[in-house]
């Protein structure tokens, strides 16, 4: 199994955490040159402890995330990480130009030397306010952006592009993939209908803020597809993404979990833009589970469905065990769960010294 | 305009060759081969131009045969110049048509072409475009690009082998711009105002 850290780059200076889009206000310019330097040292330390990938996403008008371009951080990652693959997980597609988006995949593919991994994402839902996009628009436009892009990596010659939400006359990007025919590519699998279609179109999984017991249906579903598809996914097509925190005893992991404020689903802090995107459609057949993935719930609660990692390192690896276990996950994407400073850095040494070692065997 | 203001005539020797023919202004030739003619982007091209939709001769035995009987049909209506359109099997008879010396043809979109190019294609000095669909794996689209060095490639998303019936505001759209502006249709004249 491998390991991946995703640091949020979460704004460090003080801000509410329950408003969306937080207002410009309570930014701090020193603040948040601080949370990048504290950033770049975590990545670079997951790099140096032997995590096997560092995952950067899309998020906007939300001090929870400081990379509404997480091109730009991967670019600096490129520099700053000089082992693990850098997986952006990723654009929020169907808000972007796909073309865009490809160019600049490849032109971190090629920074980095071929080490990319492509996420692309439908994104958290209130994104679909920022560049005023009908998320009931959401599926169709990531679908046909997701398509273009693997034509931009293959085509060698120029082409144009005729679809239903994009249109272009002539495409012929530069620079290419490194990696061919392209980096490999993952999207959200949460939604029946996402796992539909990553299995048909030969695409690896992931999940985000959901719960083992969902994941693991959404994983029976997509392994399903995938055999009717006649293909067997590998453990590393499907990635599971949880908060965790490690300390040298529970105890001392646990008093550090304790500190933080409950988690609210970006979407959930504003009550309107939840609303207005729950009619839109966005969640699909399966609308209900989707809202369940981002309750409100005790640390305790999380913790046994999968949600945080927490503890010292044995009790941190059996739960690792168990979500491999029930999920057959081969790739784990580790959310940073306190930003504590020191003691953050060294739950990421102690997870990369003391976890990530028998978590290869698993 | 719907698919039923086009009117059935013939033409041809001894008035034989069935055509379609809706529209007015200048004049778009479209060479089918699917039964189902003519088709909604047929009809959305009628909109502003005269459009005359031929099915390839069942049985003319070859493409070019086919775009002999053709050449011939508009020769005797008097059709000198227009722009041509060969969807499907019919981009074949479509290209030889464009290849004739006589012809006074503007630029010609190829839409969905099924069947391996003619290597004499690899002549033509007329402005194409090629239309080729992704639903499904059919390479015959990119066949034409790599005989037609100077040609237009672009992909019809979510289209299959009937892009007039499947995509036909797209394949009008997009033809309407190559024949106004053939090379120059690259650049967009869109309109990306918001609110005026």
């Amino acid at each position: 199994m491998k390991a991946s850290l995703f640091c949020t780059a979460r704004y460090m200076g003080a801000a509410p955490h329950d408003i969306w889009p937080l207002s410009g206000e309570y930014y701090s310019g020193d603040a948040a040159v601080r949370s990048m330097q504290t950033t770049f040292d975590q990545f670079r330390c997951a790099d140096e402890f032997g995590f096997d990938w560092v995952t950067v996403a899309e998020h906007h008008y939300s001090g929870f995330s400081l990379t509404p371009n997480p091109m730009v951080m991967a670019g600096a990652l490129s520099q700053i990480v000089r082992r693990a693959k850098i997986a952006v997980l990723g654009p929020t597609l169907p808000i972007l130009n796909p073309v865009r988006v490809a160019e600049e995949l490849a032109m971190l593919d090629t920074m980095s030397g071929g080490r990319v991994v492509a996420g692309m994402m439908r994104g958290t839902p209130n994104e679909y306010v920022t560049y005023n996009i009908n998320p009931a628009e959401s599926r169709e436009r990531f679908a046909e952006a997701l398509h273009l892009i693997r034509r931009t990596w293959t085509e060698t010659r120029p082409f144009g592009w005729l679809g239903r939400y994009y249109q272009y006359r002539t495409i012929s990007i530069w620079p290419r993939p490194v990696q061919q025919p392209h980096p490999p590519l993952y999207m959200s699998g949460s939604s029946p209908e996402a796992g539909e279609f990553a299995a048909r179109n030969h695409i690896g999984i992931g999940f985000a803020f959901t719960t083992v017991p969902l994941a693991k249906n959404a994983v029976q579903h997509y392994r399903a597809c995938a055999h009717d598809a006649g293909w067997e996914p590998a453990a590393e097509d499907v990635i599971y993404r949880a908060m965790f925190h490690v300390a040298d005893t529970d105890d001392e992991a646990f008093a550090d979990m304790s500190t933080l404020p409950p988690r609210i689903s970006l979407v959930d802090q504003n009550q309107a833009i939840a609303e207005g995107v729950r009619q839109s459609g966005y969640y699909g057949a399966d609308a209900v589970a989707q809202r369940q993935r981002t309750s409100r719930r005790e640390l305790a609660d999380r913790i046994a469905l999968g949600q945080v990692i927490v503890g010292g390192p044995d009790t941190v690896l059996a739960q690792v065990q168990r979500i491999r276990d029930e999920l057959g996950a081969g790739v784990l994407d580790l959310v940073v769960g306190a930003q504590l400073g020191e003691r953050t850095l060294h739950s990421i040494e102690l997870f990369g010294a003391k976890v990530l070692p028998r978590l290869r065997e698993l | 305009m719907s698919e039923s203001a086009f009117a059935q005539r013939w033409a041809g020797d001894g008035g034989r060759l069935p055509y379609y023919e809706a529209g007015s202004g200048e004049t778009i030739v479209a060479i089918v081969d699917g039964e189902r003619l003519p088709t909604r982007a047929h009809a959305l091209l009628a909109e502003r131009r005269r459009v005359i939709v031929f099915a390839k001769p069942a049985d003319a035995g070859s493409a070019q045969e086919a775009a002999r009987r053709i050449g011939a049909a508009l020769a005797r209506l008097g059709i000198e110049r227009f722009d041509l359109m060969g969807e499907g099997a019919a981009a074949a008879a479509a290209m030889w048509l464009a290849a004739a010396p006589e012809a006074d043809i503007g630029s010609v979109v190829l839409a969905a072409p099924d069947g391996p190019p003619d290597e004499a294609f690899r002549e033509m000095r007329r402005p194409v475009l090629v239309l080729s669909r992704t639903k499904d794996q059919s390479d015959a689209g990119g066949r034409y690009r790599m005989l037609l060095a100077d040609c237009h490639f672009m992909l019809v998303y979510d289209a299959g082998p009937d892009i007039g019936a499947e995509r036909p505001e797209a394949l009008a759209f997009i033809a309407r711009e190559f024949f106004e502006r053939r090379d120059l249709f690259l650049v967009s004249r869109e309109n990306g105002r918001t609110f005026p």
